[in-house]
């Protein structure tokens, strides 16, 4: 008796709608989930520095009265290298400048741009180390600049401040005065035109400048965020030395592992722990790209969610025909005898 | 039959269905491949010079500045010159009222004072003669006074030790006349007595008196026994021995008593002998204790003369030492005084300043730190001027790393020097800042041209510029854990034409500015290096050109 797709029963059909249609919507939601994980080039770093995944991003966010300036964070640079030595951790590149970890530093303020005619008040993210690798805006206009260079009066505007100041985004050359002392635009970035970025604290227009620029004319006193991305031969190896060294004893500093942020067991756990996730224990303002990734965790939370509760209709449906085909071909084996 | 028909035209709908979107997608591919592609901007790899500047703002401060200072407390009456005003020397620049200075005020009345001073110390007593001899230059000198206060301390130092050698004597005078009275005393207290032999003397009388007694009984003892018929001659023996032995002890004893008799005597008549010769001892020891209490008079007598020799001594050289050397010396001291603040009012009088303050050199006038009515004050200058080609200075503090790109000499550039002034400079001296010594460095610039000290300046100075072949801009300059490396742009023919692909030429840093960084590695000098991009690339990824 040739198969014909009119024989099938209604029942059946509907039961084959319902499991293709669940896991169709199953995988467009994982196809979404796994996007949103690579959507933020901010918590894809360690994977930009080392694509052979050896190597781990883990950020530390400072309150205030930490006592955490450039100098602290030279001392455990340095403590870091004798670190990997020991633990004969060595770089295999060619290339004899090649580095094992990359790290930058910032803190959040104000400055006053002063101009011929008038003055106001910016934004301003006060930088160090190799900041823009972290955190590699949109550039408008000219490059980044880093913690090595050699003078460290450079800026990074972006398109409003430099209408606002020039009238023009071809600005790079230009100076800024920040209590009269002129600062070079060697960049003009875009801010990201998502709400989200809005809501997490970068709604005004935002300069980058030099930490040491902040400091001087901004009144910032100490680093509130430090990121690293290092090498992390093992699980939590990078974690538990960073913890280690710059964590403290009363928990008051929030430290986490960025490169595995996204995996699901971790969104699993969150899952898990809703009713405290919004609890704010400690006195921690986050930059914008921390609450953008929380925001995104929480996306993805809710994603995770449906995708698992889609995916359990087709399973169970999918359980219970088998138990009945089982079944009916145990009665059928049972009729023949 | 119908079905079939039915079924045949099915597939061909859909075959036609299917064919036309291939169709469509073949055609469109390029288009929908670019557009899915991340788009690059690209610069071509350069030649040219690199010039690492550093740049930093000071406060220009004048180089050599000159102070005008007015050497004493006068009262402005009208300022000439002001800020930025080019003087020459002797140019009036400031107007002084006609008056004496405080300074010389002060300074007579000062020379009165110690005018009246002396002259009340001449009325208080001292000598007429020393006062000419002080006024006439002839004052006793230091080794005169010192002569003097010796002298009179010898003859006090003489008179007193003579009063203490008659103190000694006398108290030894004394002494000796207490050690006398005492030896009288003693010789007084002697007593000769024959007691002892008396006693002796009456016992033996006493002891005979009981012989005789004892001799008597045994006589009559005898008698009796002699007289009695009865008595048996043992009795009678006994008796007449017992009478022997009693006769006996009477004898001893009579014996007995002359010796003691005679001792008496002679005890009796010593006893009165040595009696005789203490009270001559005594009357001797009497006659010397009279005799030195004589001296002790005499003694008394002259210490009370000597003790007013050395008190009237004693009250010269202090007088002496405490009034009127001291007297003296002040006179002579203020008679100096007075000399000295003489010469300094005819110094005062001389320095005088007139009524007007001139520019000691050619400058600019870049500070006047007074106003008209105002006093000016001696310690305070009242005008800063800048003398014609002595230049400013503005001084930068950079880190060392900075500063080792910078040598003395190097001329500098000014930042946003828009207003056109001419200005040079020019690198003075690299010393170590004092407010950060082991960090960081001052570098000291030397302007010259048109500047105001007080103004802030903003300058660059870098390395001498240094030719590369291989420059790209610092855009193109990424990094990952294999190091600094570019994506060039390599096109690749393909089906579906020609397709550009990111890839990746590690490269190596040699310098680097605020635009350009100078690189060696993989490259040969025309590539097209990529700058920015859409979205993040990687190495091997399809790219895709702007329109």
């Amino acid at each position: 008796m040739r198969y014909k797709f009119e024989n099938v029963s209604r029942r059946t059909k509907i039961c084959g709608i319902i499991v293709v249609v669940g896991f169709l919507a199953f995988a467009i939601l994982m196809g979404i989930y796994h996007r949103l994980a690579k959507a933020l080039d901010d918590q894809q770093v360690a994977e930009r520095w080392n694509k052979e995944g050896n190597c781990a991003q883990i950020s530390c966010y400072f309150p205030q009265n930490t006592g955490i300036t450039p100098d602290r964070i030279q001392a455990f640079q340095h403590s870091l290298d004798q670190y990997l030595i020991q633990s004969s951790i060595y770089s295999d590149s060619a290339n004899p400048d090649a580095r094992l970890w990359i790290a930058a530093y910032s803190s959040m303020g104000t400055l006053s741009i002063t101009t011929e005619q008038t003055s106001h008040i910016t934004q301003a993210i006060g930088v160090g180390g190799d900041f823009f690798l972290f955190h590699p805006v949109k550039l408008i206009e000219g490059a980044y600049f880093s913690g090595q260079d050699v003078m460290q009066d450079y800026c990074i505007v972006d398109r409003e401040t430099a209408w606002k100041v020039f009238g023009s985004t071809d600005v790079v050359g230009q100076y800024l005065q920040f209590n009269n002392v002129p600062h070079k635009i060697v960049g003009v970035y875009e801010r990201p035109a998502e709400s989200i970025y809005e809501k997490a604290g970068l709604s005004q227009p935002t300069i980058f400048v030099s930490y040491d620029t902040l400091t001087k004319y901004g009144g910032t006193t100490e680093i509130e965020n430090y990121e690293i991305v290092m090498p992390n031969p093992v699980r939590s190896f990078a974690f538990l030395y960073i913890t280690e060294q710059l964590g403290d004893k009363e928990g008051r500093i929030e430290l986490l592992e960025n490169s595995s942020r996204f995996d699901k067991l971790r969104i699993l756990r969150l899952l898990a722990d809703t009713d405290t996730r919004t609890m704010r224990t400690k006195a921690i303002v986050y930059p914008y790209w921390e609450n953008v990734a929380r925001g995104y965790e929480n996306n993805m939370m809710t994603l995770l969610l449906f995708a698992i509760i889609i995916v359990t209709v087709p399973i169970v449906l999918l359980g219970i025909c088998g138990i009945m085909a089982w079944r009916r071909k145990n009665k059928k084996r049972g009729v023949k005898r | 039959m119908e079905e079939n028909r039915k079924k045949r035209d099915w597939v061909k709908n859909a075959a036609i269905v299917f064919l036309t979107v291939m169709l469509l997608l073949t055609f469109f591919s390029n288009t929908i491949m670019n557009h899915s592609l991340p788009e690059v901007a690209t610069e071509y790899i350069t030649s040219g010079t690199i010039v690492s500047k550093i740049r930093g703002t000071g406060v220009v401060e004048s180089g050599d500045p000159y102070n005008v200072q007015v050497m004493e407390a006068r009262k402005v009456a009208g300022i000439v010159a002001q800020v930025g005003d080019e003087v020459e020397k002797d140019d009036i620049l400031l107007y002084l009222e006609d008056e004496e200075s405080e300074e010389l005020k002060a300074a007579l009345d000062k020379l009165e004072a110690l005018q009246d001073e002396y002259d009340a110390m001449v009325v208080s007593g001292l000598d007429i003669s020393l006062v000419n001899r002080v006024e006439g230059g002839n004052a006793p000198s230091i080794e005169e006074y010192k002569q003097r206060v010796d002298t009179a301390k010898k003859e006090m130092d003489d008179a007193l030790l003579k009063v203490d050698q008659l103190e000694d004597y006398l108290a030894d005078t004394e002494d000796w006349i207490d050690a006398l009275n005492l030896q009288i005393s003693l010789e007084e207290a002697k007593s000769f007595h024959a007691d002892v032999e008396e006693s002796a003397l009456n016992v033996a009388k006493s002891n005979l008196d009981n012989a005789k007694i004892a001799k008597q009984q045994a006589q009559n003892n005898y008698d009796a026994l002699m007289a009695d018929p009865n008595a048996t001659p043992e009795a009678k023996n006994q008796a007449q021995q017992q009478l022997v032995a009693a006769s006996t002890a009477v004898t001893d004893c009579e014996a007995e008593v002359n010796r003691c008799q005679q001792a008496y005597n002679d005890a009796v008549i010593n006893a009165e002998t040595q009696k005789s010769e203490v009270a001559a001892t005594i009357q001797n020891l009497k006659n010397q204790v009279a005799h030195n209490q004589v001296r002790v008079r005499d003694i008394g007598n002259d210490l009370a003369e000597h003790q007013e020799d050395y008190e009237r001594k004693q009250k010269v050289y202090n007088d002496l030492v405490n009034t009127s050397i001291p007297a003296e010396m002040n006179l002579v001291k203020k008679l100096e005084d007075i000399a000295e603040q003489k010469e300094e009012v005819a110094k005062l009088r001389d320095k005088s300043e007139g009524a007007t303050i001139t520019a000691p050199v050619a400058g600019k006038i870049i500070s006047v730190n007074v106003v008209s009515g105002e006093t000016t004050n001696p310690a305070m200058p009242v005008f800063v001027i800048q003398p014609e080609g002595k230049g400013y200075t503005v001084s930068i503090s950079v880190t060392k790393e900075q500063a080792t790109r910078v040598s003395v000499g190097d001329p500098a550039d000014l930042v946003n020097a828009w207003w056109g002034s001419e200005m040079e400079a020019v690198v003075q001296s690299i010393r170590p800042d004092p407010n950060n010594p082991s960090k960081n460095k001052l570098i000291i610039f030397k302007i010259t041209g048109e500047v105001t000290a007080g103004q802030s300046l903003t300058l660059s100075v870098g390395q001498k510029s240094a030719e590369y072949s291989t420059i790209v801009p610092n855009s193109a300059i990424r990094e990952d854990n294999n190091g600094k490396f570019i994506l060039i742009v390599e096109q690749k023919s393909s089906p579906l034409g020609n397709r550009f692909v990111a890839t990746r030429v590690d490269v190596e840093v040699l310098a680097s500015d605020d635009t350009k960084t100078a690189i060696q590695g993989g490259v040969y000098g025309y590539e097209n290096v990529i700058t920015t991009a859409t979205q993040p690339i990687e190495a091997g990824q399809l790219i895709r050109l702007p329109d």
